[in-house]
């Protein structure tokens, strides 16, 4: 792609998304002051919503929360992947069982996020534990699958070459299955990433420390509907960025290396 | 000298529904003398990648041995380089990386290991792509650089299984002039496995025929040909026709 032509596709991203501001902004006005068909905590338009932004930012609100749920998030997703990685080697050690644990797992992958909060606050009261609990709860059992499946659905004549050419088990796993089931590595974290911060958001909605789940609660409370509004939009950014920007980036390199794009 | 000396070879596995024993190979003797182009041909599903397993040291036979040089095959680690049907290139790495792969994994210091890289690249006329990802590559590109791959591994033997079976007739042909220079230039030792009897004439000195068990070694035939070998002669389509007719028995038994 030249200049010329990413400064095009540029400017048209920018161009949509002043369209799209500009017809929140026309909605709101339509919706609230014009035909009054929702009341005004109902609804924000994108000026009130930045207004009460900045004044989040200002008071040292917005940052403390940002960074204390984003902290909340690496601690736990941090916990998933080591456990998640331990739970691959034990399905790729133990054959007698694999089918068995493999399916347990999925189950239990599939019970929503929601059903382990209850469980959760029981164990460890409304504190910081309890979110990791979910989260981990939350995401674990997907990463771990993904790794499992990456290593399962290795060509094995890879592994045959590498035989071939005196390989050992350790020098096989560092050289040939780890860089052969990346892509599937890189997708299951993607995926454990998202959620895990689902997980977060359910968590933090119902539990009453510092943090956007707070933010969100408190706007709901106070009837603060450009707080409310505010604050999903920062959530809505802050999961762009890392999912299209950060896994996004790296699993397209990835695919691209290996001519799977 | 014989590099190779497969001894009263027999594989079977355990059939768990007949509670028996599948026989696949049994009794499988042959010699390869060193320097020589011998091509192992027989239908499929008659033994011929399980002869290449214990070969290289994949596998072991349920009786008999094999000696490479003199030494019995225990392991991978035995003096026998793999060249697969499917290109077994790994698409991680670039073709330069490739070729360094099974050097690295040996101890060789860089310098060395990318003299060697560069010196089978270029027996092969590939240099130029060293930089290039697998899936950059054509079907028989990326089976030159597998073949230079093991060539660069210096191994006693060079076995060859099925290597140009997934590669189009034109190719297919060009495959086989570059495979025969690469032979007469490096003198090494080739085992090679097909189904295709053509193929099999005009590339090897001796043609060991292969069928299904018991006794699976049906026919060792020396090809007494000239090369570069006419396709089209007499003494040629003698060979092919022998051979056809060994195979066509075995089947109807």
């Amino acid at each position: 792609m030249n200049k010329g032509n990413r400064l095009f596709k540029l400017v048209k991203s920018v161009l949509f998304y002043v369209i799209i501001f500009l017809a929140w902004q026309i909605l709101g006005w339509l919706l609230v002051d014009k035909f009054h068909v929702l009341k005004p905590y109902m609804f924000a338009t994108p000026v009130q919503v930045f207004e009460r932004l900045v004044e989040l930012a200002q008071k040292g609100v917005l940052f403390k929360a940002v960074s204390t749920s984003m902290l909340r998030l690496f601690v736990g997703y941090g916990i998933s992947v080591v456990i998640a990685a331990l739970i691959a080697c034990i399905l790729s050690l133990s054959k007698r069982f694999y089918g068995d644990l493999r399916s347990f797992l999925s189950g239990t992958q599939a019970l929503p996020n929601v059903c382990w909060q209850p469980f959760a606050i029981l164990w460890c009261g409304i504190s910081d534990w309890a979110i990791w609990l979910v989260i981990i709860l939350g995401s674990t059992f997907a990463i771990a699958l993904s790794f499992d499946s990456g290593i399962k659905n290795i060509n094995p004549i890879y592994l045959k070459a590498a035989r071939t050419m005196s390989c050992n088990r350790i020098g096989m796993f560092n050289k040939v299955i780890l860089p052969a089931s990346l892509p599937s590595i890189i997708g299951g974290l993607r995926q454990g990433w998202a959620f895990a911060w689902r997980a977060l958001m359910a968590s933090e909605v119902l539990n009453s420390s510092i943090g956007l789940g707070w933010l969100m609660t408190t706007g709901r409370d106070n009837m603060d509907i450009s707080q409310l509004m505010g604050i999903m939009l920062i959530i809505l950014i802050i999961g762009i960025i890392f999912d299209k920007y950060l896994f996004g980036l790296l699993e397209d390199k990835i695919l691209e290396n290996r001519g799977l794009k | 000298m014989n590099i190779l000396e497969v001894k009263n070879v027999s594989r079977s596995y355990k059939n768990r529904r007949k509670n028996g024993k599948k026989e696949i190979l049994e009794n499988v003797s042959f010699s390869i003398e060193e320097g020589k182009f011998v091509s192992i041909v027989g239908p499929s599903g008659c033994g011929k990648s399980t002869l290449i397993g214990m070969l290289a040291g994949l596998d072991k036979p349920t009786s008999g041995e094999i000696y490479i040089d003199g030494k019995l095959v225990v392991g991978p680690d035995n003096g026998c380089g793999l060249v697969f049907q499917e290109s077994s290139l790994f698409p991680w790495l670039t073709v330069e990386q490739n070729m360094e792969f099974g050097l690295k994994v040996k101890g060789i210091k860089k310098a060395q290991r990318q003299e060697l890289a560069r010196h089978y690249l270029n027996m092969v006329n590939l240099y130029s792509y060293k930089d290039y990802r697998i899936h950059e590559l054509s079907g028989g590109m990326r089976q030159r650089i597998s073949i230079a791959r093991v060539l660069a591994l210096e191994t006693k033997i060079l076995i060859m299984d099925e290597p140009f079976v997934a590669i189009d007739a034109q190719t297919q042909s060009m495959m086989h002039d570059e495979i025969i220079k690469l032979w007469e230039k490096t003198g090494k030792t080739i085992l090679f496995i097909t189904h295709d009897i053509n193929e099999a004439v005009f590339l090897s000195d001796r043609t060991v025929v292969l069928g299904f068990h018991p006794n699976n070694v049906k026919a060792s035939i020396d090809i007494d040909l000239p090369r570069p070998r006419n396709r089209e002669s007499k003494e040629f389509l003698g060979y092919v026709n022998e051979i056809r007719d060994i195979i066509g028995r075995c089947s109807n038994e």
